[in-house]
């Protein structure tokens, strides 16, 4: 992978996209998806997000992640038609309202930072798949 | 169906008291239906008689002891196979959770124990929720009672088709794109989606924390109000869960609906909308009309964004959210040399390959330099739809729409092409996106048998606004309308 700029850890057809992403997010219109839909998810990018998923696909499943990830990338280019630059993100899903709306929404106070019981260790072990008490084993780190 | 099979809540607790039938005999007789007809549908993964037979026990002591009764005594249920039940394995239809067996009950599942529900077993679902017709399963797809050639819907679809196929009494399903509604719309059954915060999530196998609900599967409109009432409230274990008060929603239910407005969104009626199923609607519309409630215009401006916006934030959230499936601490583990080996061994044989793709892509969207492209730019536009309805909600009190574009489709008809099947999502997800309730209720049916669903959606904590219309559209023969 080429070295250089913001993004030069990723490849150059994903640096590609990302220019242009942000050239489409420098516009107030929005009638420009076909560059949007002109563009491809390559199967490097596949291997990376991969990568970054811990997911080790089979050259199968790049494949028909490739095809199907694009056309659904694609498809979700249709936001960029939508002017946003007014739009708070919407993080938080209940209704603010009320005298607490300033600081929380309904219901959600933050309780006492209290410690109760919590005598699960051998419920929890008894799960996993490796365990010697009071640690889960897993296989070497370190070599040394 | 045999009307024996077509208990309620209020039919069994009648029975009981009145010693027509024992719990432990009632629990009996939806094991032998079950062994009869699970079979055919797959809708049960596992089922839970030991703790079946004892709560029946308990119910039928407490009736000899003379008394009353808890508000679900004696109820057989069924709960999907992403809520936590302690003793029963519990594997999201997943590999990776194949023999995962959680030290705890899920809050819901928890009242519904205390309330006195015989909890019957585990039902099938899309891995991790993920799908719209519980293909998507590791142990192969539920079968539609109404036609066993088709999907049940999804993710809930085991929820569904017990209920359906009078394999429970009730059901809880979760919902996160559309998961409770669509099904129920696809088996004929009314299926409610609470308001986001309204249901404690706590030991719910979390898919995207945002989005996910908890709510049941009923035969009835007084039987959601039921099931509601006993799993809603605050649960200090869930911080998204609300304090706000719950109400009676069986006396809300019962409420006139004359001088209602209900909204209706030409956004919902449009292409893509199948003719058969517009009209079901529409003649379910006229029937409201009938009984007096006033039809209002609503505008809807952002409905066509939702299918793209919910598909970054959920898969974005799913992919952190799956994260922690790494064969360390429980579930399927794949040995490999090193530890990051290990890490994508499990995951590869674990994960089924509709959840791989959502992990991909919701990775993809997180990943440096696309969180403001996918994710901040989705947030934003899940606030102009939220915002859409809240503006609606100034002027009608409820808002009517199809549940989906079509009826069940066949098994098969849409695996091989993912947007397609997204897509069956589009009349629900808005609501998801938005926090707010919605429930499904039966509409007439088209080709035949393929029941059409019509969706409710009300303001936030508004679940009794909408059981109430739905339950004066059941009085007023709706279902089969």
């Amino acid at each position: 992978m080429a070295a250089g700029g913001a993004f030069g850890h990723l490849g150059p057809r994903l640096r590609s996209r990302i220019d242009v992403l942000i050239w489409l997010g420098q516009l107030v219109s929005s009638r420009h998806r076909r560059f949007v839909s002109d563009m491809k998810i390559s199967h490097e990018d596949v291997l990376r997000v991969a990568q970054l998923a811990h997911l080790e696909l089979s050259p199968a499943e790049v494949e028909l992640y490739c095809g199907q990830l694009d056309e659904i990338l694609n498809y979700i280019a249709k936001l960029e038609q939508l002017d946003l630059t007014e739009v708070e993100p919407m993080s938080q899903v209940l209704p603010r309202t009320g005298a607490a709306a300033s600081t929380s929404a309904p219901g959600s106070e933050l309780r006492d930072d209290i410690v109760g019981p919590c005598d699960v260790a051998d419920a929890v072990l008894a799960q996993a798949p490796d365990a010697a008490k009071p640690f889960f084993r897993v296989p070497k780190v370190i070599d040394r | 169906m045999s009307a024996a099979h077509r208990w309620t809540i209020s039919t069994i607790r009648e029975a009981l008291a009145s010693k027509k039938i024992s719990a432990r005999e009632l629990t009996k007789s939806y094991y032998d239906r079950i062994a009869s007809k699970n079979p055919e549908l797959n809708a049960y993964l596992a089922l839970s008689p030991e703790r079946a037979y004892g709560q029946a026990e308990r119910v039928d002591a407490a009736i000899a002891k003379g008394g009353s009764l808890p508000p679900l005594a004696g109820v057989p249920i069924a709960v999907k196979d992403v809520l936590s039940t302690t003793g029963t394995v519990t594997t999201c239809g997943s590999r990776i959770l194949e023999n995962y067996t959680p030290p705890y009950d899920a809050t819901a599942v928890a009242r519904l124990d205390a309330a006195g529900a015989i909890l019957l077993g585990k039902t099938n679902c899309d891995e991790f929720a993920m799908g719209s017709s519980n293909e998507n399963s590791a142990y192969g797809p539920v079968r539609n009672p109404v036609a066993l050639d088709r999907v049940p819907g999804g993710s809930s679809g085991g929820s569904a088709a017990v209920v359906a196929a009078g394999l429970a009494v009730t059901s809880l399903g979760t919902d996160t794109g559309g998961s409770i509604r669509q099904p129920g719309a696809f088996c004929g059954v009314p299926a409610l989606m609470p308001t986001y915060g309204r249901v404690s999530r706590y030991g719910l196998i979390a898919f995207a924390s945002s989005l996910d609900r908890i709510g049941p599967f009923t035969t009835n409109v007084a039987d959601a109000a039921a099931l509601l009432s006993a799993i809603a409230g605050h649960d200090p274990a869930d911080s998204t869960s609300a304090s706000i008060p719950v109400t009676d929603y069986s006396a809300d239910a019962r409420k006139p609906i004359k001088g209602l407005r209900i909204g209706v969104a030409d956004e919902y009626f449009g292409e893509g909308l199948d003719s058969e199923v517009r009209a079901k609607v529409e003649a379910g519309i006229c029937l409201l009309e009938s009984l007096g409630c006033i039809r209002v215009p609503i505008r809807m401006a952002h409905t066509d964004y939702a299918i793209a916006t919910y598909y970054i934030v959920a898969t974005a959230e799913a992919s952190s959210n799956l994260a922690r499936y790494d064969g360390v601490r429980y579930g399927l583990r794949v040995h490999g040399a090193t530890l990051m080996d290990m890490y994508r061994k499990t995951r590869e044989q674990g994960f089924g390959a509709e959840v791989k793709r959502r992990i991909m892509l919701g990775t993809y969207a997180l990943s440096a330099g696309y969180y403001d492209a996918y994710y901040l730019r989705a947030q934003k536009v899940r606030a102009l739809i939220a915002r859409d309805f809240s503006e609606a909600f100034a002027k009608v009190d409820v808002i009517i729409t199809p549940t989906t574009p079509t009826p069940a489709f066949k098994l098969g008809e849409k695996t091989a092409d993912p947007l397609q099947m997204y897509l069956a999502d589009i009349y629900t997800v808005t609501g998801s996106l938005a926090g707010i309730p919605g429930i499904s209720i039966p509409c007439g049916a088209v080709q035949g048998s393929l029941p059409v669903g019509m969706q409710i959606f009300g303001p936030h904590f508004a679940e009794g606004q909408i059981l109430r219309v739905a339950a004066g559209f059941e009085a007023a023969g709706g279902f089969t309308v």
